[in-house]
């Protein structure tokens, strides 16, 4: 009796204090697992990934137990990605999907969670792709079907184009030009991607078919144009000339004694890639200007979509609002993306496009090109309705 | 202090890192000993779409990555998806070259890149493994470490932490791993910089801008000088060496060509840059990177040893340096001065790898060409592969891999030839 009175008595000295200990050092070091080892206590674990500050090992604990979890439980990751802010969190919650997936087929309630998260154009990107993954797994074919159908989905709207253009090709291939026509048209109407709506243009010229790619994209393929001035050795950017001070195109533009005229260009026949070495001189460590003038019915947010080989520097109505100084470029339309706000009625873009030296006993790479591009889009990403101001010649 | 300094304590902390790798293995970017030279001494000689290929499995997607392998994997990333989002780290198991495990990640939504085929995709830059630690990067930023089950350990987006990545013709830096850190060199128009990260947790240790400089492609070169230990960068017509502990810039010297992608080669006496289209093959003293921007830093310059995209190798005192249009050229590597020249056929974006005194040349259509390491630049065999190859191989258990435009090869020889 007396003995047992005893331990016990010790066993109580002892077990509280260590108690104590053991919960101070969970909270202090986080060694053991997940406080709450719930599928939402997890996915709250893991989505303290959004803080780059929160520990790795922590989320790496949590991470191991999701895993454990069923194929259940994928509905409730593709939701958690919804609310995840870094694509460091959404790269742990669909490793883990990734891992859970493979144990096998979820019931049939999970599939159709799965299958509503694919089509709710709502929801996040990234749990989209994930949902239609898992679709495609359960039913082998489901992408493709689904994909053909969503050609104005913001997610999958450019893959849709793609597999548009690709039944039109096949259309085409078995003689049906009709089909291949009203596919491409369709897919065209839908196009906000730079490089499928000419695609598709071009297709359809192929066809006999002229589609109004110039004011469906927003270029702007009317300029005045100037130079070629020196580039002072590629220091064009550190030089102020002229045009960057003031635009007056009814004299030539004075420069180092030298006199240099304003051209008025204006592409046609779906052109929208101004050749400067062909237009102006086939120079190089050089620069021009381009300049246009054009009206809007409102004020509006755009963005100035531009490409240039090789620098590009962006005035608008006056102000600057781009540099890019760096050379060795090639002209990649879409490259440079320039938020404007337009005024109501006129407004003026200024761009300085600089071409390289060439440097001499060079072999390979160097200055070939010189040359721009640019459209106007607006939030949708489908041209923004300009009328170009014209002047007397 | 994280790292030991006193050089023959660093010298036994290398090995000791060494011996976290089997001597079999490729664990990194030119290979166990950073050079391109494999322990391996019986790579195969002889090849054929239809002959002495071990295996051959699909890879899906794109990249240039080339492949490493760790205790009985080859490992490598790849990118699928319209817009090149979806990434891959694809482990392979070298016996059968059954797809061992596919870890997925997503990539920002980047606008598509010049590329020419091969198809690059975001997957250009090679993997790094430490232990059993995998680290991959890709050219969207994001990056991820990994067991050797491809169970994730960390996660890192570099467009989050430092803003968009922005290289025109896609980001192919290698992440290079010493032993509890990593390096990565981002040099981009507009926002370049070096980064040092915990390889533990994947944190920033330093980081260091680098203005002025613009796009280029090479992977830094870790070079002990003294106590010191530096990484060598190159690019934008400069060659800067960076104090691996802190990040500081030390050395720098001038008058290479502006795009870089090959990454320079640490001699016993010499660091050689490699830089073009239109550059030079340039030496420089390790020492006298340790500071400063003028003195007696460079040993040689040659314009015959310069070249674009694929990086030198320097076995037995001689340079080797097949340049992107195909002719290789031999220098003396304590000289520079030529020693002799040879075309091998086409256009490579791969670096050469050497095993037992023999280096293999890879071009874009998939022939290597293996080539005595002597004077005599002896070619002892052509071998087809049937399919375009942008990566640079790799050597693990006796065997060659290769990375084709949509298959990893796994290439044990013809008998009958050997």
């Amino acid at each position: 009796m007396s003995s047992i009175s005893m331990s016990d008595r010790f066993l109580r000295s002892w077990i509280t204090p260590l108690a104590i200990a053991a919960v101070v050092f969970v909270q202090a070091f986080g060694t053991v697992r997940a406080d709450d080892s719930s599928v939402a206590g997890l996915l709250d674990v893991i989505r303290q990934a959004d803080d780059p500050a929160y520990p790795a090992e922590k989320i790496r604990d949590a991470w191991d137990q999701l895993i454990d979890h069923t194929v259940e439980v994928i509905p409730d990751i593709l939701n958690s990605i919804d609310d995840a802010r870094s694509l460091v969190t959404v790269n742990w919650l669909s490793t883990a999907l990734d891992r859970i997936a493979s144990k096998g087929r979820p019931s049939e309630a999970a599939q159709v969670a799965i299958k509503a998260i694919v089509e709710d154009a709502g929801r996040s990107g990234y749990a989209r792709r994930l949902a239609l993954r898992q679709m495609e797994r359960l039913d082998p074919g489901f992408r493709a079907a689904f994909i053909a159908g969503r050609l104005s989905d913001v997610e999958f709207g450019a893959e849709a184009i793609a597999a548009h253009i690709a039944t039109a090709d096949r259309k085409l291939g078995e003689g049906d030009k009709a089909s291949a026509i009203q596919i491409c048209r369709k897919a065209f109407a839908e196009s906000t991607d730079f490089e499928q709506a000419v695609e598709i243009a071009e297709k359809l010229q192929e066809m006999d078919v002229r589609v109004p790619l110039v004011d469906h994209l927003g270029l702007l393929v009317d300029w005045y144009l100037t130079g070629p001035f020196s580039g002072k050795g590629m220091t064009a950017f550190d030089v102020v000339y002229p045009p960057e001070q003031e635009v007056d195109l009814s004299r030539p533009v004075a420069f180092e004694g030298k006199s240099y005229q304003w051209q008025h260009v204006v592409l046609s026949d779906g052109n929208w890639r101004f050749d400067l070495k062909e237009l102006i001189e086939d120079a190089n460590d050089c620069v021009a200007f381009a300049y246009t003038e054009f009206l809007v019915a409102e004020e509006q947010e755009a963005q100035l979509c531009a490409g240039a080989d090789d620098t590009l520097a962006v005035w608008h109505n006056g102000q600057p609002v781009y540099s890019f100084p760096h050379y060795g470029n090639h002209l990649r339309a879409d490259r440079h993306r320039v938020s404007l706000r337009l005024t109501k009625g006129k407004n003026t873009l200024l761009l300085k496009v600089a071409e390289a030296k060439i440097v001499p006993g060079r072999v390979g790479g160097g200055p070939k090109k010189w040359e721009f591009a640019a459209r106007l889009v607006n939030a949708e990403r489908y041209g923004v309705a300009v009328a170009i101001v014209k002047r007397e010649e | 202090m994280r790292r030991m300094k006193h050089p023959v304590l660093s010298a036994i902390g290398l090995c000791l890192v060494c011996a976290t790798s089997f001597s079999a293995d490729w664990p990194c970017w030119r290979g166990p000993q950073s050079n391109g030279i494999s322990r391996d001494v019986n790579a195969p000689l002889h090849w054929s779409p239809e002959h002495g290929i071990r295996w051959k499995a699909e890879i899906p997607g794109a990249g240039y990555c080339c492949p490493i392998v760790m205790r009985g994997q080859a490992i490598l990333t790849s990118s699928t998806g319209f817009h090149d989002e979806e990434l891959h780290i694809l482990s392979y198991r070298v016996s059968d070259g059954e797809l061992a495990w596919d870890t997925r990640l997503f990539g920002v939504r980047t606008a598509r890149s010049y590329s020419r085929p091969p198809r690059r995709g975001q997957a250009a830059p090679s993997i790094a493994a430490r232990g059993d630690r995998i680290v991959a990067v890709f050219g969207t930023g994001e990056m991820a470490c990994v067991d050797l089950e491809g169970r994730p350990l960390w996660f890192r987006s570099l467009s989050e932490d430092y803003g968009p990545m922005t290289n025109e013709y896609g980001f192919a830096s290698t992440p290079v791993l010493d032993e509890e850190d990593g390096y990565l060199l981002v040099d981009q128009d507009g926002n370049s910089y070096l980064f040092s990260f915990d390889l533990e947790t994947g944190r920033t240790r330093w980081q260091t801008p680098r203005p002025d400089t613009g796009d280029n492609w090479s992977t830094p070169a870790l070079c002990d000088v003294g106590i010191a230990r530096l990484l060598v960068c190159s690019g934008s017509e400069y060659i800067r060496a960076y104090d691996a502990e802190t990040g500081k810039p030390c050395g720098k010297v001038d008058g290479i060509a502006k795009l870089c992608c090959p990454t320079p080669v640490v001699c016993e006496d010499s660091i050689i840059v490699t830089s073009g289209p239109g550059g030079n093959a340039t030496a420089v003293r390790p020492e006298s990177m340790l500071k400063g921007t003028t003195g007696e830093k460079i040993l040689w310059r040659s314009v015959r040893g310069g070249g674009f995209i694929p990086s030198a190798i320097v076995v037995n005192g001689l340079y080797y340096h097949a340049n992107y249009t195909g002719v290789l050229t031999c220098l003396s590597a304590s000289t520079g001065n030529s020693v002799t020249q040879k075309r091998l056929g086409g256009r490579a974006y791969a670096s050469p790898v050497c095993s037992g005194g023999r280096l293999y040349f890879t071009d874009l259509t998939g022939k290597t060409t293996v080539v005595r390491a002597d004077e005599s630049l002896e070619t002892l065999a052509e071998n087809e592969l049937g399919e375009a190859v942008a990566a640079s191989a790799a050597i693990g258990d006796g065997l060659l891999f290769i990375r084709g435009d949509r298959h990893l090869f796994c290439i044990e020889g013809r008998e009958d030839k050997k």
